[in-house]
């Protein structure tokens, strides 16, 4: 018997606007043993149906289901109390992001022992001995040392460690991760999820694996269920479901994936819009606005979760009679045609051997001496008309080197030049040509916008010194609107009316302003869903075909690095441990700690899955 | 609760949350907040003239003036006088008092007791009832719990210090003949200037603790709790209400300036005899030592408490002495 069996839940949460329904009728079993994924872009409801499979929904949320029976007992109408007895008897959790998971001002001993049986935790001596045993059983090293240290004192992967083991305490049969490694680094994000695998199979754990990244649950899944605006819509084997799409929806997450194996000849299809808002849905297809394929059924009927024989899975669409979807092909205005680039040209901004370190002007710091420098000699150069990207995992100091370009932050050693001039000898009028031709977009263009002001307010900002003419101002920005794939319409809203995607536009418009020859994006895609992740990549890559700029892109992630760059550089610790051509670095990697990244970087869809099956 | 004991245990044996050296900043921090104090008076004495004019009676000549001005050292340059006042005051060695005569920091000293009395006890006294409240007013099962106490306080808050203290008067000591006016008698003589402060200090508390509990309530760290299969009452005392306390703990820190301020209002309306007290008459009697001795002592007070609440601070969230 399945240990989880839901059928037909509904969820539904009273706001002040309205009922919102994240949940519409969802239906999933998990036998013990096995892997189920759930995937879905953000506000698809995949986390709240995570979340009332363990009996946290918010007292706002009401919930209704056919049959809800989670280990044999049916907790369709269950109390509160009935609901505390599974999470402590039979059901673990693991959350997105380890560091906010723990209680700060709580030991890790203290939190694990917290979560054991009475019966473990009844002397002090019992809880130790347990502790050291779970610790050991997620793979802790020093676990001793550990139980003493606060959460603020551990990395990222250990942390996400000890909430593993918090949630193996009582030892539960169905274990749900929340985006157990969206938080992490990439070579930590392959070991924790090998981790929940052999736990998997070591404890015969059922799980639940939500994620919004299909290629992380490939391998590790069995089957997975693809969630849009609160229905399953795609739901079958892993490899068929990823393979032989037979949902528009899936197959453009699948196209939109960026992958380390993955060329620039082949594009990325990106998603463009977002998912629905989950208030008054209007009939039939809620992928309706963003579909390809739509066709006059589509706006009458809600299409049913229906077996396709063609490809052996489930799938909620009307087109489904031809097995595999085939997208249409992507707009020519995404393919890339590569633009030389001009290497023998003199180099825009060169940077030679520089170090920083950080904290040294601190007053009261005399006892703990110098510290480790962020940075340490690195040198680079870029060309006009070509792009570099830095890799490197969080602490790196990839994102120092791109701060101290812009001047946002001092090297304490070595130099940068603009041109064939340092920085610091700049002249006055030089100054302002360098602010201008380089410009930088932030990670979340959220915090870099002015949440006061109207998006044209903040892009007339840049225009200011350039434009005198107000009439002229307001056209040029019309014309940045359009060329970053903006209606005219968003001109007028406040950057919290926007999207993710959006926003980010809106920061590269801004900064397209001022007519760079080099924009610096620090991890531009890294905040964005899949989807919109491939329309903003695009973007760029027309941007450059368009104008002949040059990148400076910092990435954690290969596949994008993969995806623009025409050479790279990987930070290791302050270092710059390799340098080359994308396709060198990545085809043949000399340094240890690269192999490592490629080694861990999350097994994208292959090639071949992409192009084969019917 | 016998859990909460056993983690308390298992907490303090694995490892105390106070680092040394984390005091020791605080505490030479709080050393140079104490000597900025005391410039400032300084200064503040040398811009408002010479004070031997002050201290000479009205009908002194220029000359006693000026004797006068040379025995308190007045006619020295700034910065030996400068000296000389951080020297005498890290000596503990003031002028006597104008009046009585005796020294001046014992005439404070011998009130500090007293105020300490009134100011600890309101401040102990409004927190718990502003915790109290706060606690009930986010968990509290039924809405009535909910709503009606931190209303109550809430009404309290606006109503001024020195009306407040009136008011108690006219209702406890003229009309029902409960209580004492004034005075310093019995403990009995207590009961009004308490109330007066802790009505200051609660509805603040209350509001803050309030809502960050509410704040936090569904936070990662406080589901994961949950998840853990422990009852609810526990979640939201161990890992709700005390995470809560961070930011609660540093406001009631904020709210003893506010105390001092407002200890010096109820001390004089209920003939209270406090530093407070003190520090009215010594400035409307110009009795310059004892003022200055006062003010003294008060930032002394005031640093050493904002210190215990820093390290309180640390013990409700350690990531605090990371800066
Ligand atoms: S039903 Fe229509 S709109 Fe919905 S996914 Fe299928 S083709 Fe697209």
């Amino acid at each position: 018997m399945s240990f989880l069996d839901i059928s037909e839940l509904k969820i539904q949460i009273l706001s002040r606007a309205g009922i919102v329904h994240p949940v519409r009728g969802v239906s999933l079993q998990i036998e013990p043993g096995e892997a189920l994924g759930l995937v879905g872009e953000s506000g698809c409801g995949k986390t709240i149906t995570s979340m009332a499979i363990a009996g946290l929904l918010t007292p706002s949320a009401t919930l209704t289901a056919k049959r809800f029976v989670v280990g044999g007992v049916d907790m369709s109408n269950a109390s509160e109390r009935a609901w505390r007895n599974i999470r402590r008897d039979s059901v673990g959790v693991i959350f997105q992001n380890p560091m906010k998971a723990l209680n700060p001002r709580m030991l890790v001993g203290t939190q694990l022992a917290e979560a054991m049986a009475p019966k473990d935790r009844g002397s002090l001596r019992a809880s130790h001995m347990k502790s050291m045993e779970l610790l050991d059983s997620v793979g802790v090293t020093q676990p001793k040392a550990r139980l003493s240290q606060y959460p603020h004192e551990l990395s990222g992967g250990l942390a996400q460690r000890i909430v593993i083991a918090m949630a193996l305490a009582r030892n539960p049969k169905l274990l749900i991760a929340d985006e157990p490694t969206t938080a992490l680094d990439a070579s930590v994000q392959k070991q924790i999820l090998d981790l929940i695998d052999n736990l998997r199979k070591e404890l015969k754990l059922a799980v639940l694996m939500v994620t919004h990244d299909l290629g992380v649950v490939q391998e590790r899944v069995d089957r997975v269920a693809v969630m849009y605006a609160g229905r399953i819509i795609e739901h079958g084997a892993t490899d068929d479901v990823i393979s032989r799409s037979s949902h528009p929806y899936t197959a453009a997450l699948v196209a939109a994936m960026p992958s380390i194996d993955r060329g620039r000849d082949k594009p990325l299809q990106g998603l463009e819009g977002l998912p629905p808002p989950l208030i008054n849905l209007p009939g039939g297809c809620a992928l309706r606005p963003r579909c390809a394929l739509a066709t006059g059924i589509c706006e009458q009927i809600d299409p049913p979760l229906a077996f396709v024989e063609r490809t052996g899975h489930w799938a909620a669409c009307h087109n489904h009679h031809h097995g595999r979807v085939v997208l249409p092909p992507v707009i020519a205005d995404t393919t890339m045609e590569t633009v030389a680039p001009e290497l023998d040209a003199a180099a825009i901004m060169q940077v030679r051997s520089i170090t920083k370190v950080f904290g040294q002007q601190r007053l009261l710091n005399f006892w703990r001496g110098p510290r480790p420098p962020a940075v340490k000699d690195v040198s680079l150069s870029i060309a006009p008309g070509e792009t570099l990207g830095i890799v490197g995992e969080s602490g790196s100091g990839k994102t120092t080197v791109a701060r101290m370009m812009v001047g946002l932050e001092m090297p304490t050693e070595g130099e940068i030049l603009f041109g064939d001039k340092p920085l610091s000898a700049l002249e006055p009028a030089e100054i302002g040509q360098w602010r201008r031709e380089v410009q930088f977009v932030f990670q979340d263009s959220s915090s870099s916008l002015n949440p006061r002001f109207t998006i044209a307010r903040s892009i007339e900002e840049s225009l200011l010194a350039l434009e005198p003419d107000a009439q002229a101002r307001q056209e040029r920005i019309r014309k940045l609107l359009a060329e970053v794939g903006l209606t005219e319409a968003m001109a007028s809203r406040k950057p919290n009316q926007l999207s993710g995607g959006q926003r980010q536009r809106v920061g590269i418009a801004r900064a397209l302003a001022r007519n760079p020859k080099l924009m610096i994006a620090d991890e531009p895609v890294s905040a964005l869903d899949v989807s919109v992740q491939a329309t903003i990549l695009n973007l760029l890559n027309r941007l450059r075909r368009e104008r002949g700029m040059s990148y400076i892109i910092i990435s954690h992630d290969l596949g994008v690095i993969r995806y623009i760059c025409d050479r790279m550089i990987v930070m290791y610790r302050g270092d710059v441990v390799e340098a080359g051509s994308t396709e060198a670095v990545l085809q043949n990697p000399q340094h240890e700690y690269t192999r490592r990244l490629i080694a861990a970087a999350p097994n994208h869809i292959s090639e071949n899955q992409r192009s084969t099956g019917t | 609760m016998a859990t909460i004991s056993h983690f308390k245990a298992l907490q303090a044996r694995l490892r105390s949350p106070i680092e040394v050296r984390f005091l020791l900043r605080r505490a030479i921090g709080g050393l140079f907040s104490l000597w900025g104090a005391v410039t400032i008076v300084f200064l503040m004495l040398y811009a408002t003239g010479n004070p031997a004019e002050v201290l000479a009676p009205e009908t002194a000549t220029a000359e006693q003036v000026a004797e006068l001005a040379r025995q308190y050292g007045f006619d020295q340059p700034i910065y030996l006088q400068y000296r000389n006042f951080l020297v005498n005051i890290m000596q503990g060695n003031f002028p006597n008092s104008l009046y009585t005569g005796r020294p001046a920091f014992q005439e404070v000293l011998y009130r500090v007791p007293n105020t300490l009395l009134l100011g600890l006890t309101a401040v102990v006294l409004g927190a718990l009832l502003g915790l109290v409240v706060g606690y009930v007013s986010s968990s509290g099962r039924s809405r009535i719990m909910r709503v009606v106490p931190i209303r109550l306080l809430m009404i309290l808050q606006s109503v001024p210090n020195f009306f407040m203290g009136l008011l108690l008067i006219y209702f406890f000591s003229l009309t029902l003949r409960w209580l004492p006016t004034s005075g310093f008698s019995s403990w009995r003589n207590l009961i009004l200037p308490i109330t007066t402060l802790a009505c200051y200090v609660a509805p603040n508390v209350a509001r803050l603790f309030r809502s960050t509990m509410n704040e936090i309530r569904f936070e990662e760290h406080i589901q994961t709790a949950r998840a853990k299969g422990i009852s609810e009452r526990a979640v939201r005392i161990r890992h709700n209400a005390i995470n809560a306390l961070g930011p609660v703990t540093t406001l009631i820190g904020l709210q003893l300036g506010g105390v001092l301020a407002g200890a010096v209002v109820v001390e004089t309306l209920f003939a209270y005899p406090g530093v407070g007290q003190l520090l009215v008459q010594a400035v409307v009697s110009r009795d310059y030592p004892v003022a200055l001795a006062a003010v003294i002592l008060v930032c002394l007070g005031y640093n050493i408490a904002s210190l215990l609440v820093d390290v309180l601070v640390v013990i409700i969230d350690p990531r605090a002495q990371k800066r």
